[in-house]
């Protein structure tokens, strides 16, 4: 039995590859029921995200040629032989655990520290685990990798510190008021990055966006999708002492608040915090607003600084990942080395004699009067007990031969006698 | 003996309580923070135990010289800690307040000195009243020292966009303002009940009003009240929230120390042999 992984990510195909390589939902379950049909696949999980496909596999002895795998792989994508082909990668049983590890801990991300890829990595194996795909190895691998891409976000940095503009924006904005549900925000102008801010904004529950615009269909729009108020960009600039974030990402060429103005509105707020984020280019805010009491201003350099900043931060996490993700490879080969018949035999035996040395020396504790000659026939008489009830089952796990009955076999011997739970944390 | 372990117990549960807040504040390490508060439980259990058994074997509050009320000033802190920590669900002060506690639990424990039995003078109901009040109003202002500390920490942080670990870990600053405001009315009020019994008890004490009045304590505790009556003013009528007031609250809580330690150098009246 082997550990074998195919797939592709971005780091291997560009963009309009991976999207011929997307499993949809009820792509994946049928994709699913066929890998279970195929012989030399005894377990699968398939990964598919907007930024990776990947299958991750346990073949038998006859199936380890990438061949037939890269095959399946294009069956399943319903992509005709050979045209994914130079985009996929190919790993072998410790690559394979090493290689979930790093995607699971979003070291293998787009943007290292995501947090999505947690949940899609635990989605893929539920699916396989609730189509009955997955079997004794794969549901290890993927137990162990979930705890520790959990582990490796409650113990590092990997995750903390925005790596967006906009999602810089939030967190600040989070810093600053304890409650954003107690907190209006204006959205001013149109844009990409602003528009995303203030997505972000409405998902962490502000309590009212407001959208000012010089074109009002243009706020009745954007206002419409956040659920939130449309005004003219006229009106929206009167309101501004009412709201506590203002996004401004106007195409004016001249700053569209000046300090003046902007001492006005402070004192009709009276001195209440705002936090203006200006994401203009020209800047819609003149950079003197600073100055005011409880004026908070972060323009686009100020927030792109602050996510170079967390950016580097992050490369430091990610070595303190790396040493994490090797330590858990360890552990996990140790286990994986150990799945096949011999070692599983010679740790049945161990037990077997653990607890045959454990009760003769209790047995003899309690016989304190027995002679030599008395211990030695009992010895004997107990391991020849041990071998004969091993030699059965020891004789069979070696003689089967279909891979599938071999591996529900040893399964069960490792379920049944808990030789997982001794000797190999 | 016994004393002298219980005394090791308190000093050694706040210590190893304050390493693990420091732990849990860098590490973020999700299980350090219950054994952080665990820690501090367990040292206030032994601190209770210890005040207890000071109030029983000198049959008064036991806040009488520099050892009982540095210990009960660090049992307060502890206690309004743990509570705002069960009320804000958030350990990052702890890092702040523990230190506090620690330190001014060893002085206390430095100082140790025999029971003394109370002078004729404080044997009165007032006197409970009177320096209960004022150890809560402390204990109140020491918060706000704390929270004012880390509003304009946080304040500087996003100003001058240092927005690394100790931004990510410490509370929003509208949280803070909130606390701070929470912990100035608290103390104020505790401060004016303070006052007021104080004043009514020395008219009663003395005939003329000059020698408590000029007394370095009583201005000191004067001066504190003046300070955080303006905090709030200016809070409420000109929008001196935030940085503004977490400054003032922290001339305050110098003019608190002043009022405890300095002052008690040179008064005559609060020492009472």
């Amino acid at each position: 039995m082997h550990l074998t992984l195919v797939g592709l990510s971005h780091h291997t195909a560009p963009i309009d590859v991976r999207d011929q390589a997307v499993l949809t939902k009820s792509l994946q379950e049928k994709a699913l029921s066929f890998v279970k049909a195929s012989s030399g696949i005894l377990e699968a999980v398939l990964l598919s995200t907007c930024n990776r496909s990947e299958m991750y596999a346990t073949t038998d002895e006859e199936h380890i040629d990438p061949g037939p795998i890269e095959a399946w792989f294009h069956e399943i994508h319903g992509v005709d032989e050979g045209v994914l082909s130079p985009y996929l990668y190919h790993r072998r049983d410790e690559a394979v655990i090493r290689h979930l590890f790093r995607v699971v801990s979003s070291l293998d991300s787009m943007v290292v520290g995501e947090q999505q890829i947690l949940g899609q990595v635990r989605e893929a194996y539920m699916q396989s685990l609730n189509t009955k795909n997955t079997g004794l190895v794969l549901n290890r691998l993927f137990e162990k990798a979930l705890a520790v891409g959990k582990q490796v976000r409650e113990t590092t940095e990997i995750g903390t510190g925005s790596v967006s503009v906009s999602s810089v924006a939030v967190e600040l904005a989070r810093k600053i008021f304890k409650d954003l549900r107690q907190h209006t925000a204006m959205l001013i102008g149109a844009g990409e990055t602003g528009e995303r801010t203030a997505e972000y904004l409405v998902d962490q529950g502000v309590k009212r966006l407001i959208v000012a615009n010089r074109t009002y269909d243009r706020a009745a729009d954007l206002a419409h999708r956040y659920d939130g108020i449309a005004v003219s960009l006229q009106d929206g600039l009167q309101m501004i002492s009412d709201v506590d974030i203002v996004i401004s990402s106007t195409g004016a060429t001249e700053p569209v608040l000046g300090r003046d103005r902007m001492a006005e509105i402070m004192h009709d707020r009276r001195n209440r915090p705002i936090f203006l984020i200006d994401i203009a280019a020209p800047r819609d805010i003149d950079p003197r607003v600073r100055d005011l009491y409880n004026v908070i201003l972060y323009d686009m350099d100020d927030l792109q600084s602050v996510v170079d900043d967390n950016a580097e931060a992050r490369k430091a996490e990610a070595l303190k990942v790396e040493a994490i993700v090797e330590t858990e490879v360890e552990r996990l080969l140790a286990w994986y080395q150990n799945l096949s018949i011999a070692p599983t035999i010679a740790q049945l035996r161990h037990f077997a004699e653990d607890v045959r040395h454990q009760e003769v020396g209790r047995a003899f504790t309690q016989l304190g009067h027995l002679s030599d000659e008395d211990r030695k026939i009992m010895e004997k008489m107990t391991r020849a007990i041990v071998n004969k009830l091993l030699h059965q089952p020891t004789v069979q796990l070696r003689n089967t031969s279909d891979p599938e009955h071999r591996d529900y076999h040893l399964y069960s011997l490792r379920h049944l006698f808990g030789l997982d739970e001794h000797g190999n944390e | 003996m016994g004393i002298y372990i219980l005394h090791g117990m308190i000093l050694v549960g706040y210590a190893v309580a304050t390493v693990v807040y420091f732990r849990h504040f860098w590490t973020k390490h999700p299980g350090s923070g219950i054994y952080a508060s665990l820690f501090l439980v367990f040292a206030l259990a032994c601190h209770s135990a210890f005040l207890i058994a000071r109030a029983v074997e000198s049959s008064h509050a036991p806040f009488v010289g520099l050892h009982e009320s540095m210990s009960f000033f660090a049992w307060l802190i502890a206690v309004v800690y743990l509570f705002l920590e069960r009320r804000f669900h958030d350990r990052s002060l702890g890092v702040f307040v523990l230190p506090l506690v620690l330190a001014a639990q060893t002085v206390s424990t430095v100082l140790m000195s025999p029971v003394d039995p109370l002078p004729p003078l404080l044997q009165s109901p007032w006197f409970n009243f009177h320096v209960t009040a004022s150890f809560l109003a402390y204990a109140a202002f020491s918060f706000t020292f704390i929270t004012g500390l880390l509003y304009v920490m946080q304040m500087y942080y996003i100003h001058h966009r240092r927005v690394g670990l100790v931004f990510s870990r410490l509370p929003a600053l509208g949280m803070l303002d909130e606390m701070n405001l929470k912990a100035t009315l608290i103390g104020w009020v505790f401060l004016s009940a303070g006052i007021a019994t104080g004043i009514w008890w020395a008219t009663a004490a003395w005939d003329s009003i000059t020698p408590w009045l000029l007394d370095p304590k009583v201005l000191c505790v004067m001066l504190t009240w003046v300070i955080y009556t303006c905090q709030l003013v200016t809070r409420y009528t000109a929008g001196w929230q935030g940085e503004r007031a977490a400054i003032i609250s922290m001339a305050g809580f110098a003019s608190v120390l002043l009022a405890y330690l300095g002052a008690g150098l040179w008064t005559n009246l609060h020492i009472f042999d």
